[in-house]
Formats: structure tokens, sequence, C-alpha cells
């Protein structure tokens, strides 16, 4: 009976002693750890149940119950178990909503799952919707050429979605700039967003010093959210030059001061100062004679019979025989010798600095002053063009303005009498189609026939040459033309201004003065200070050779910084293909 | 008030039962009595708890804890044949849990899933007048009552939202019993009652381990821990 009552007591104070344990409140010490999941959860609106699997590495056979959740959403179950491999898995089904086109995804909310041995993990649940873009990029091939400092291409999105573009690949010798935003670089991997119907422009700015010389071509690619057109790409190419002139370049001393072309002999005749000196070249055996001048040249011409070079200089007139360049005559004038021309007739015509004409004749040197008397048929000037076939003389005053012209008649050998005179002017050369029956103007590239006897008191227009398409005709200077009769094609060469950035030469038909096609012309390495740099060039002569297959251009720098003379001649193969 | 009622008109019935039975058998002089059974709240406590969707969950919970084990025991001295003092002690227990119930935290954004358990203990000791008398040719068959007034104590053992809750408090209660005791040996027997228990808590402590605080509930947040209930139990006399 003793055991019985002792028993039952026992189990009276066992039954109470769950109701004094408080150690369920040690629970509430414990704080378990709290992760955000390093991405978000992209939901849309779904009528059926989707599954979402994260992958947690490290875990796998935990146990989640999910804690907290977006109302939006609906969970096939609310606890489950991650598998082997650390994927949770977890079935979801997304309400309706009202879906607006946004930049900022819409916050719905965070998923808070309950791991056992891990603890708490939140996930923010987004919808996104930018809409559908209409991706778009121009130029798709984009040439730096050898000195582009940049070169732009466009971005466009005409669509009412926005435009995700990330920067996937790209030339390493190239930066990218957008253009309206101040010190700004794209770099890889960098994603950039354009407004619905927008548009941005990108500088592409280019790195020739970290290449070798040659042709270097890339492409960037852009990776884009629009479905249509995913990639966008750009293919560049840079040329990075050598710093050495080719060889069609030939450097040439000095300052060239007057150049004539034989087309019989396709030779190049050029004279120079500084160091004084007569040069010819002939491209077809790519050959170059030259012969010192004893006195500085002025002026340059041939014979009428292209057998001589009449060399005008400071105080004496000279010829060469042009194929040894032996000098044949020499004449003292006392006086520097501005122009000079074959007369055919016997004597040499020439001018002064005081735009006197004078003649001289070839067998006596006896000189004669033709300007000397003053009356109705004084002729004066300093640019002289023989006509061919004809005692006639059409005579220009280079710097006057306007040049005026005079028609002189020569056919009296010991007279020269000016027979008409138009208030007009073509520059400071004359320059003719071969058969001189046209004459071109390199003030406004007109084309006039040129004056005779016969001509009234206008000068008859034939056309113009537009080197290229302006608005402002004004800007049509050329330095020098030549026509070639046997390709009957006229090519012009553009007087560039700095800033107007024309270094062209262009070649038009002799019948409607059409352009036919337009040479940039290359640039020129010169070194100044000791460093090398490649220049601008202005062609002040060209020709081509008898066949036409060639372009022979005198050139200088030109440059707005650098006064100097970098002259050289270079020749172009302009035969077409 | 009506619970009161009906224990005094139960107590009174028990002293007329063994006031008019036919005494055979020595009635004991100590009566020990150690019970256990069942027992049900009469607390009508709806889902009450603000934003919880999942009402049918927190119905369950409701119900769950109004379901109750109960223990009890008292010493009786019988020292007027019949009628006797002595002391009593109940303790009874009600538990619930229910998971992944739904709870909107206001926010128009989220829903949250919580796990509710609950665990409510409560220890009565009162002194307690008692009756007893037997009835039957052998006096076998006693037929027993008792009124007790004490106190009681409660301690409600909570776990919600991650947080563990320890709810204590106390408060005078009363208990009434009328039961029937077969003694099949002279020093024992068993017993089968039916009894109902009345105690509110108006003021409890509350603690999460580390932060204690005291709070006067209003009335309509009162813990309710009356009940009725039906034990079944030893018995041993001394005679």
């Amino acid at each position: 009976m003793k055991q019985v009552k002792i028993t039952l007591l026992l189990l009276s104070l066992l039954s109470l002693l769950p109701a004094c344990d408080d150690s369920f409140l040690e629970e509430n010490r414990k704080h378990p750890e709290s992760y955000l999941l390093d991405g978000v959860l992209y939901v849309n609106p779904t009528s059926q149940f989707t599954g979402v699997t994260l992958t947690l590495s490290g875990l796998h056979g935990n146990r989640y119950k999910v804690m907290q959740y977006p109302r939006i959403l609906h969970f096939a179950s609310l606890h489950g178990e991650i598998d082997g491999g650390g994927n949770l898995t977890f079935d979801i089904r997304v309400d309706p909503f009202e879906s607006t086109v946004n930049l900022e995804p819409l916050q719905l909310g965070t998923i808070i799952l309950d791991i056992s041995d891990f603890g708490m993990l939140s996930i923010p649940v987004v919808h996104y919707n930018p809409g559908i873009p209409a991706a778009a990029i121009t130029p798709q091939q984009i040439d730096l050429d050898s000195v582009s400092i940049e070169k732009v291409f466009n971005i466009s999105n005409w669509a009412a979605g926005y435009l995700f573009y990330r920067l996937t690949a790209k030339p390493e010798w190239i930066r990218l700039q957008e253009q309206s935003v101040y010190e700004d670089s794209f770099e890889l991997d960098s994603t950039r967003v354009l407004f619905p119907h927008s548009q941005t422009n990108y500088l592409i700015i280019p790195d020739r010093e970290q290449l070798v010389p040659g042709v270097h071509e890339g492409e960037i690619i852009l990776e884009t959210n629009d479905p249509e057109k995913p990639l966008l790409k750009v293919t560049i190419k840079v040329v990075v030059r050598t710093f050495k002139n080719p060889d069609t370049m030939i450097p040439l001393e000095g300052m060239v001061i007057d150049a004539e072309f034989d087309k019989q002999s396709n030779t190049a005749l050029l004279i120079t100062r500084n160091p004084a000196r007569l040069i010819a070249y002939q491209p077809d055996r790519n050959e170059k004679r030259e012969i010192i001048l004893e006195r500085n040249p002025y002026s340059m011409q041939l014979s009428a019979d292209h057998q001589l070079v009449l060399v005008g200089m400071n105080d004496r007139i000279e010829s060469f025989r042009l194929s040894t360049l032996q000098r044949q005559e020499s004449f003292v004038t006392g006086f520097i010798v501005t122009d000079v021309s074959d007369g055919e007739n016997g004597r040499y015509y020439l001018s002064d600095t005081n735009r006197e004409l004078f003649s001289v004749n070839r067998e006596t040197s006896e000189l004669t002053n033709h300007s000397a008397t003053p009356g109705e048929n004084r002729a004066e000037g300093d640019v002289l063009l023989k006509m061919k076939g004809k005692p006639m003389l059409l005579l220009s005053r280079k710097e006057n303005s306007a040049n005026g012209i005079y028609l002189v008649d020569i056919s009296h050998p010991d007279g020269a009498k000016a027979v008409k005179y138009w208030y007009s002017g073509y520059g400071t050369w004359y320059w003719t189609t071969e058969d001189q029956r046209l004459l071109f103007s390199t003030h406004d590239g007109k084309v006039y026939h040129t004056p005779n006897e016969t001509t009234g008191e206008q000068i008859r227009e034939s056309g113009k040459f537009i080197p290229f398409d302006s608005e402002i005709e004004n800007f049509y200077y050329f330095s020098s033309f030549d026509h070639n009769a046997e390709r009957k094609t006229i090519w012009g060469a553009y007087r560039s201004i700095h800033w107007m950035d024309r270094n062209i030469v262009t070649e038009f038909d002799d019948q409607y003065y059409n352009r036919l096609r337009t040479i940039t012309l290359n640039d020129y390495v010169f070194s100044v200070g000791g460093k090398a740099d490649y220049y601008k060039t202005m062609a002040h002569y060209l020709f081509t050779t008898r066949s036409g297959e060639r372009l022979l251009l005198v050139k200088n720098v030109d440059s707005n910084d650098l006064t100097t003379d970098a002259w050289h001649l270079e020749t172009v193969n302009i035969t077409k293909e | 008030m009506n619970q009161k009622f009906w224990c005094t008109v139960l107590l009174w019935t028990t002293i007329v039962v063994v006031a008019t039975a036919q005494v055979a058998m020595r009635t004991p002089t100590l009566r020990f009595s150690a019970s256990g059974g069942v027992g049900f709240l009469f607390a009508d406590t709806g889902s009450d708890l603000d934003g919880v969707l999942t009402t049918a969950k927190t119905d369950q919970l409701y119900q769950s804890l109004r379901r109750a084990r109960h223990l009890s025991g008292d010493i009786h001295y019988l020292f007027k044949d019949q009628y006797g003092i002595g002391i009593k002690y109940i303790f009874h227990h009600t538990s619930g849990e229910e998971n992944e119930v739904l709870v909107d935290p206001g926010d128009n954004l989220h829903f949250i899933v919580i796990d509710l358990r609950e665990s409510d203990y409560l220890n009565f000791t009162g002194l307690s007048f008692g009756g007893y008398s037997a009835v039957g040719k052998q006096k076998r068959i006693g037929l027993t009552s008792s009124l007790s007034a004490g106190y009681a104590f409660l301690r409600s053992e909570l776990s919600m939202i991650g947080q563990q809750l320890l709810i204590t408090g106390g408060n005078f209660a009363m208990n009434a019993e009328i039961g029937a005791d077969y003694r099949f040996h002279p020093n024992l027997g068993i017993g089968i009652t039916l009894g109902t228990f009345s105690g509110y808590f108006r003021k409890v402590k509350i603690t999460d381990g580390t932060q204690t605080q005291e709070q006067k509930l209003d009335k309509d947040e009162q813990y309710n821990a009356s009940n009725i209930h039906l034990t079944l139990g030893l018995r041993y006399y001394i005679n």
C-alpha cells in the first residue's frame, strides 16, 4: 500500500514537470542568420503554377518554409526540401496585374524562406516591363582612315520600349564616348539604356599609337533587348601610317616658282629657288634630272617647237634643251623677267615687274620695249600667252583685279600693238585647253572661249567647273588646270582653304564640265623640329601624262601653322579600272 | 454568475443525496482521491487574431485549446460522518498547434506565414468542502461532492511568428464536483467525477526570457479557464 502511495505521488509530480520548464524561451535568444539573395525573382502574371528553382551551393537536404511572400503570389506548397544538388524549387502562380512600360522594376515584395540549419533567405520579387524597343545603328561601316581623330555612329530606338544595349566587343585600339556626355567612356560589358523614341551618338576615337603600320579592322558589337535585333554591329577600319612618304612622292628642295609639262615627251619641268634649279622629271622612266641655274628663276615656258625650255630669270632669259637640259641661249635683260613666251617669229616676248612688254631678237639679242611708248595701243602685263599659229599674244596682270586682258598683235617683228582690251580676268595664270580654244579661270572655275580679234565686248562663257556641291559658289577657287585631249578630260586643282578641308583635285569632262571624280590629296610627311608628322597638302600645279594614265601633282604642305617649303612632286595613277 | 449558481445547486444536491443515504458501511475518516480525465473549456473564443486570413486554422486551434487534459487530487477529512473538509489540487493542460497560418501584416504587399503553438497549464490549490454518502447494501458505492475555493496559477506557453512567450498569471478560482466511488476494498476504490471549474485571469505577466512586462487585460481579453471536466480515478480511504 505504501508503494502505491509513493507511486501515485511520483506520477502526480511527473505530470507537473512539463508545466515548469522555461527552456523553450531560449529559442528567443537564437537569432537566425539573414541572407539576401544576390538577384531578384522576375515574375509575370501566370494562370498556371510555374516552377522556380534557386541553386544554393552548399545546401542539400535542408528543409525550408515560406515565412513571407508577396500577396500577388500563390504557392503550391509553403514548405519543401532542397535537393541533393542544392536546388530549392517551389511552384508559384502570379495573379494578373496592370503592367505598364517603365524603366524601373515594379517592386512586388519579398519572399522570405526559413531554411533549416541555414537561416532566413530573402528573395526580392519584381516585375519588369521595359517594353519592346526597335534598335538601329548607323552607319554599320566606319572608315577612320589614317588621319581621322574621331567618327560618329548613331544608335536609335524609334519604338515605345526602353532599349538596353551592352557593349560586348570592341577593338582595343578605339575608345567610345557618348557625344553628348562630357568625358564619357563606354566600357566593355557596360550596359546603357536608350529611352523610347530617342537616339544618341557615339564618338569612335582611335588610338593609332598602339598599332603597327597597316590596315586594321575590328568590330563593335552591342547586345540589345530588341528581340528583332539582339546584336548591333559596326565594322571599324583604321589605317596606321608609316611616317614615310611613298616612292610616288619626290621631295623638291626649295620653293617651286613655275611648272610646265610637255605632253610630247611626257616631261614635267619645274624651276625652283633656294636653290635655283631647273628640274625635269620623266614619269615613264621615273627619271629626275636637274641643273643649277645661275640666277633666280621667275618664269618658265616651252618653246613653240617643244625643244627648248625658256626660263625667265633675274637679269636674263635663258633657254635649255629639253632633252638634255643643256643651256642653248642666254639673253641679258637687265631686269627681272616675270614671264616669257616664244613669239614664233624669231623673238622671245617677256615682261618685267613693271608689267612692261619686251621682246628679244634671238639672233641679235636686241631687246625692244613695246610698252615704252604711251598711247592707245600700249599693252602691259606680266602674264603672257602666245596664241598658237597666230601672231597674237594675250597679256594679263597678276596682281590687278580685274586682271584685264590685252590682245596684242605681234605680226610686225619690231612692234607689238594692243588691238583689244577686256576688263576681265582669269587669275594669275593662263590655263587653256590643249588647242587653246577654251580658257579656264582660277578665280571661279568658269570656262571661257579664249578671246581673239573677233570677240566683242563680252567674252563668251562656256561653262563652269564645280569641284564639290556647295551653296557658296564664291569658294570655287582653283590653282591650276590640265586638259587632256586624248582622254577628253580636264583636271582642276582646288586651291584649298584650311578650314574648308578641301584638299582635292577633280576631274571633269571637257564637253559639259561634269564632275567625273575627285581625289583627296595624300598627306605629306614632313619633319618640323625633328618630329615627323603628316601634313595636308595642296596641289599648285597638276598635269596629266599624254595618255592620261598618270597625274603629276606639284604640291606643298597646306597647313595654317606651317608656312614653309615642303614641295614635292607626286605621281598618282589615274587609270580607271 | 451562472456558473456560481450551478455550483451551489450541485453542492446542495450532493448534500441532500448524502443525507438521505442509508449508512451501512463505515464512512471513512480520510478520503484520498487522485483522478485524471478530460475537460472542456467554456470559453468561446473566436479567431480574434488581427489579420488572420486562414481563420479555419485558427478556429481549429482554438477548438484544440478548449479540450483539456485534467488531473486532480484531494484529501478530505470527514469529520462529521458525511461531511468533511480538505484540500484540493487541480492541474489541467490544453494545447494546440497550427502551421502555415496566413496573416496579413497590413502593409498591403505581403502575407506572412506563421506557425501557432500554445500550451496552457493551470494549477489550482484550494480549500475544499466535501461530502461522502455511501449507498447500497454493502455500502460499496459512495456518492461524493465537493466545493473548492482557492488560488489558480496560469502558465501559457506561446509560440508565434518565431517568438516564444511565457504568460503567467494567478487569480482566485472555484471548483465544484459531484461523483461516485466504488469501493472494491475497504481502503481502496475507484471513482468518477463530473465537475466544473471557474477561473479568470485578469492580470498576467508576459516574458520572452529577457524582458518581462505585466499587463492588465481588458474584459474581453481575459483568459477564461472555466471548464467542465469528467475524470476517473483511484480512491484511498482510511477508516
